[in-house]
């Protein structure tokens, strides 16, 4: 790639305005981190799983964890050791969006965690602005891959068959998908 | 002893309120005709006279009271101090008093004259200061001024004992505000502009008496013309937390009363808005803390919670804790407090439960429910469970079912029948 086209690139991200996340979570299902002040959307079973283990490798975070239908069970969480106390469950219904934007705001939670299948562009675009100024990582989990251009990481989930009930977190692999920072 | 005197150079609708308060900054209020003391000697370890001063202005201009602010040793001298004051440039003291202060160290609650005659005499013999009379020789006072003198330069030399009125707020705190017609105030921005100063003085006036605030009503009163069904709309607000921040209740009321105006848009222009405080508790009595964000953090929450409840409803933001039960639906409840602690140990739970256990066939190797199979790779159980007995619980098997597609199910029977359900999936 010639140095001219490389320019043009630079400019068109500084153009959209997706400003490349400075810092991440670390993360030992995920290499790279899971970044701060950006969406990340998580597909493929075992996705709740998945950030379950990002909030157990973190236990300083406070979380927002946003289901339009609230079908997640708290006590799976304290046997993930994730302590409850530091979980904010919020029941949306169809107001996702402004419940996610509601909890960016307040600029207390460091990580939230949204399951939904409605969020549109738009409501993306309005949670990753909100994302980046609260600094929060915000993880979207979908049944399915949407790709939409205000998602920084995607990833996906999978399960190793053969391993052993008990330690859920160690039967998970994280690919990374596509990346837009 | 230390008084402060605010004296009110306009008269003012709001001084009640003003007064209220001022309860914050010292438990022992008093209110004259045209002034309110405020006794902050006990005070001095909270704050300087200085910071007291500019947090003094700082309310008179929310409550938009015009007032001079004055502080002495007692409470006629501060008053006096505070009256005359902006006669003069330079800076009074006790002794530059003009000879028409002897009256206020008389009456420095309720205006009167009695000493009128008295310090008319007294001027005309010359006497132009507080100083002048105070130099005077008691004895040859009742004969040339009557026992008035000796009365008034008694008030002056025992100013300081005297009794403070009782002040109590009032029981109800309500604020108001008229609209002048020209504006024709219909839409959301300009009421809620209004609203803001409202909200304020009724949470400084909460405030007072240190208190928060869990419930209020807002009213809104339309021009009554025969067309108009329905001229006064109010609003009743619950919330799930005390609050104390003007920003979180004016979001709470921007989202209620966009809402219902969206759907009900106001008939004609609002001639009058009310906020009455209905429901507080006492707020914990607290320093911030410099060095953490820990009250904040707190505050912002509890902010945020009210505001998730009133949009989308009670118990839909709520966080959880455990409870000792070994049926899964009961083993964790809603609450707003933190609480971590597992008493039991279980084997791993799936993170997705469904609200009410569904029916799923058992076909050979395969689950089947609504369309969906599943071909079973692994089945790992039983996991017996049952309940309460006075709940009347059946006891449950419980398999976890892997599958050969990847999902992992939860699904349990009943104990002795061959019918299964699914509760849950390891997502």
């Amino acid at each position: 790639m010639s140095t001219k086209a490389a320019l043009s690139l630079d400019e068109l991200k500084s153009l959209v305005g997706i400003k490349a996340p400075k810092e991440t979570f670390d993360f030992s299902l995920l290499h790279e981190g899971v970044p701060k002040g950006a969406i990340t959307e998580v597909i493929g079973n075992g996705k709740t799983e998945f950030a379950l283990a990002l909030l157990a490798e973190h236990p300083e975070t406070r979380v927002a964890w946003i289901e339009e239908s609230l079908s997640v069970y708290p006590f799976g969480f304290l046997q993930r050791n994730v302590q409850l106390g530091r979980v904010l469950f919020v029941e949306s219904g169809t107001e996702t969006c402004w419940s996610a934007l509601q909890v960016l705001k307040a600029q207390v939670f460091q990580i939230v965690v949204l399951y939904s299948e409605s969020l549109g562009l738009s409501h993306l675009r309005k949670i990753q602005l909100a994302a980046e100024k609260s600094q929060a990582a915000v993880l979207w989990l979908t049944p399915e891959s949407r790709a939409l251009w205000p998602v920084s990481l995607q990833v996906q989930v999978s399960r190793n068959v053969s391993y052993t009930p008990g330690d859920e977190a160690e039967g998970l692999t994280g690919q990374v998908l596509r990346r837009r920072y | 002893m230390r008084v402060a005197c605010v004296y009110l150079t306009q008269p003012s609708p709001a001084v009640l309120e003003f007064a209220e308060a001022c309860l914050r900054l010292t438990p022992q209020v008093a209110i004259g005709e045209r002034a309110i003391f405020l006794e902050i000697g006990g005070c001095e370890k909270l704050y300087s006279e200085k910071t007291f001063s500019l947090r003094i202005q700082a309310l008179l201009k929310r409550f938009m009271v015009s007032a001079r602010v004055a502080l002495a040793n007692d409470i006629p001298t501060a008053l006096a101090l505070a009256k005359y004051q902006a006669a003069t440039s330079a800076a009074l003291c006790r002794e530059d008093l003009p000879i028409e202060a002897l009256q206020l160290y008389a009456s420095p609650f309720k205006q009167t004259d009695s000493l009128a005659k008295v310090i008319g005499l007294m001027r005309a013999l010359g006497l132009r200061t507080l100083e002048d009379a105070l130099v005077l020789p008691r004895k040859q006072l009742a004969s040339r001024f009557g026992k008035e003198a000796i009365l008034a330069l008694h008030y002056v030399d025992f100013a300081q004992s005297l009794p403070w009125p009782r002040f109590a707020p009032r029981a109800k705190i309500i604020e108001a505000s008229e609209v002048d017609d020209a504006y024709l105030v219909r839409e959301l921005e300009p009421i809620l502009f209004l609203l803001r100063g409202l909200v304020d003085r009724a949470l400084l006036r909460l405030r007072g008496q240190g208190k928060l605030v869990t419930a209020f009503e807002v009213r809104i009163f339309q021009e009554n013309y025969s067309t108009v069904k329905q001229p006064k709309r109010s609003w009743s607000i619950e919330l799930s937390f005390p609050v104390g921040s003007v920003l979180s209740l004016l979001s709470i009321l921007r989202d209620r009363i966009e809402f219902a105006l969206q759907r009900e848009p106001l008939e004609s222009a609002v001639t009058r808005v009310e906020v009455e405080i209905v429901n507080s508790v006492l707020g914990q009595g607290r320093q911030t803390d410099f060095f953490s964000k820990k009250e904040q953090e707190a505050e912002s929450l509890q902010a945020v919670f009210a505001r998730l409840t009133e949009r989308l409803g009670e118990g839909r933001a709520f966080m959880a804790k455990a409870v000792e039960s070994y049926v899964p639906e009961r083993s964790w409840q809603k609450t707003y407090a933190e609480s971590d602690r597992l008493q039991i140990r279980l084997p791993l739970r799936p993170l997705r439960i469904l609200k009410k256990p569904q029916e799923i066939q058992k076909i050979d190797n395969y689950f089947v429910h609504r369309n969906k199979k599943w071909k079973v790779s692994e089945l790992l159980g039983p996991e017996r469970l049952s309940g309460e007995w006075w709940m009347k619980d059946q006891e449950r098997d419980y398999y976890r079912v892997k599958t050969e597609s990847g999902d992992e199910l939860w699904v349990y029977s009943l104990s002795g029948a061959q019918q299964y359900y699914l509760h849950g999936v390891f997502d």
